[in-house]
């Protein structure tokens, strides 16, 4: 089973992102293990839009330690696919020992996963470049050479879609995919990717 | 990469710096699966003892405080000095870590004036502080440039900011120490010394961040210096006294000297090298530690006639220092109560 991180800064949809691709992959429930920060490890089975309920929500630290989404993917493949689902990594939360912790758990991923699937979302793109923690992220994950998708969220948010063009413009190896996970839209791009990345043979 | 994420998980590394150790780690890690290069090729400073809290993230400020100013500790006496470059470390060392952590650190002004009299110590300290402040990333080299007014004042109109910008030059990435700085402004207001402060001020200004100028000199002269100029004062926040000597301490650097050069003083000796300081205490031209090495080198050389007119030295006659060589004119022979007692 092929273990892919979904990781990126605070709020960008990462959570949604993941139950959007579980749903894309024809799945009702959801098997989710919910790793607390402390190590202790919860399961849950939910349906997905229960879990769409409780787990998204438009705050922040939504996700504290890592949710891991088991995605079924489809049966033609062979090969399974988990999803990590991440606690966001940025700055300003560094005095919160639990959110510090989830984050070192999500950088031990980031080194351990065999994919990573980088969400940024579109609005917070300044001139069409990456902020520095992303730019960061994307440069660890080319070094540790494993596939490496780059996901701009939100595209449906006003300047999203111009945004993204400029990043187009500036960065001409990556190239994004452009989703909406709340509209639902474009996530079947980034299924053909893990499709095709996870073919066996 | 272990490391890197429990300094993340303790909350000593940003998000920023840990994914950034992160990418140099696996750019190191390349080269050295393919060449077996190792990842410390290059020969390693003589001061690798420091702790390192990970060997990308420079050396841990607080840990190291004891090992950096060591150096500085053993000198004898100067307990302000030191009270305040204690003070300058702990704010130095704070800055680092808040600029680790990603929070803003301000870039102070640390350019200083030693003021004191000639053999307090000046020089002595202002090379100390060339290292500590390299290793605490304050400054990039940290070579210690000593100059006097000859090195920064020309000879002719326009040769003096030149030749003063070559030494500010010379000493970027580190210290500029201005020896007897006070000299710049004696000559009046036709002399090239004004220049030299001018461009001095100027460059400072431009360097600021990666440049640290120490102006030293005896304490009125200085205060005249940096009355003459009233945008001096404020440019040099940290102004350092340097005390003269008490007489214990100059007898302490004393046999601190003669340790190191491996001679001993005979019983009464000491008394007589306690005299002999006394005397050239009150005299115009004390030079307090200096002095103290001139009193004993003066002693030394004494010692070695009366010991040449020995018929077989021994190993003790050698080493000994006796009261006679302390004192002007070496008219006795040595007596019994010379010879160095068990006490001493």
């Amino acid at each position: 089973m092929r273990q892919c991180l979904v990781i990126g800064r605070p709020n960008v949809g990462k959570t949604l992102l993941c139950l959007r691709l579980a749903q894309a992959c024809g799945l009702k429930w959801a098997f989710i293990m919910h790793e607390l920060p402390d190590g202790a490890v919860r399961e849950r089975v939910l349906t997905i839009r229960d879990a769409m309920a409780t787990l998204v929500s438009a705050a922040r630290y939504t996700t504290v330690g890592i949710q891991t989404v088991g995605v079924g993917m489809s049966s033609a493949i062979g090969q399974r696919l988990v999803l990590h689902d991440s606690t966001g990594l940025c700055e300003d939360s560094h005095d919160n020992a639990l959110i510090r912790r989830g984050m070192a758990r999500t950088l031990t991923l980031m080194v351990q996963s065999e994919q990573i699937v980088h969400v940024v979302d579109a609005t917070t793109l300044d001139k069409g470049v990456l902020s520095p923690i992303d730019s960061l992220i994307m440069d660890v994950s080319k070094a540790r050479d494993v596939p490496y998708t780059l996901v701009f969220n939100k595209s449906d948010a006003p300047g999203a879609m111009r945004k993204t063009e400029l990043y187009r413009k500036s960065d001409r190896r990556t190239r994004p995919l452009v989703v909406s996970a709340l509209r639902a839209q474009g996530i079947d791009d980034i299924q053909r990717v893990l499709i095709r990345t996870n073919v066996v043979n | 990469m272990d490391p890197i994420i429990d300094q993340l998980a303790r909350g000593r590394l940003s998000v920023q710096s840990s994914l950034e150790q992160l990418r140099q780690a696996y750019r190191q890690d390349a080269p050295r699966s393919r060449s077996g290069l190792t990842r410390f090729g290059a020969p390693e400073r003589g001061d690798s003892v420091l702790p390192a809290s990970s060997p990308d993230a420079g050396i841990d400020p607080v840990a190291a405080k004891e090992i950096l100013l060591r150096p500085l500790r053993d000198l004898i006496g100067l307990s302000e000095v030191k009270k305040v470059i204690d003070e300058l470390y702990a704010y130095l060392a704070v800055q680092t870590l808040r600029r680790r952590m990603e929070l803003k650190a301000d870039g102070t002004v640390l350019h200083m004036i030693f003021a004191g009299r000639p053999g307090t110590g000046k020089t002595t300290v202002a090379r100390l502080l060339g290292p500590i402040f390299a290793t605490l990333g304050v400054l990039t080299q940290g070579q210690v440039v000593e100059v006097e007014r000859a090195d920064l004042v020309g000879e002719y109109v326009g040769h003096t900011a030149q030749k003063t910008r070559s030494q500010l030059d010379r000493a970027m990435g580190g210290v500029l120490f201005v020896d007897e700085a006070y000299a710049l402004a004696r000559g009046g207001d036709k002399d090239f010394g004004r220049e030299a402060i001018d461009t001095l001020v100027k460059g400072m200004e431009d360097r600021s961040g990666n440049l640290i100028v120490i102006l030293a000199g005896y304490e009125n002269e200085m205060n005249y210096f940096l009355s003459l100029n009233p945008g001096l004062s404020s440019r040099f926040p940290v102004q350092i006294s340097f005390p003269d000597f008490t007489e214990r301490e100059l007898l302490q650097i004393a046999s601190r000297i003669l340790e190191e050069r491996q001679y001993r003083l005979s019983s009464d000796a000491l008394s007589a090298l306690r005299q002999s300081l006394r005397s050239e205490r009150w005299g115009s031209d004390f030079g307090n530690g200096r002095t103290v090495r001139n009193v004993i080198e003066r002693a030394i050389r004494r010692q070695a006639l009366r010991v040449m007119g020995c018929a077989q030295p021994t190993r003790q006659d050698v080493m000994t220092l006796f009261a006679a060589d302390f004192r002007e004119g070496n008219d006795h022979a040595p007596m019994s109560g010379d010879w160095p007692s068990q006490r001493w």
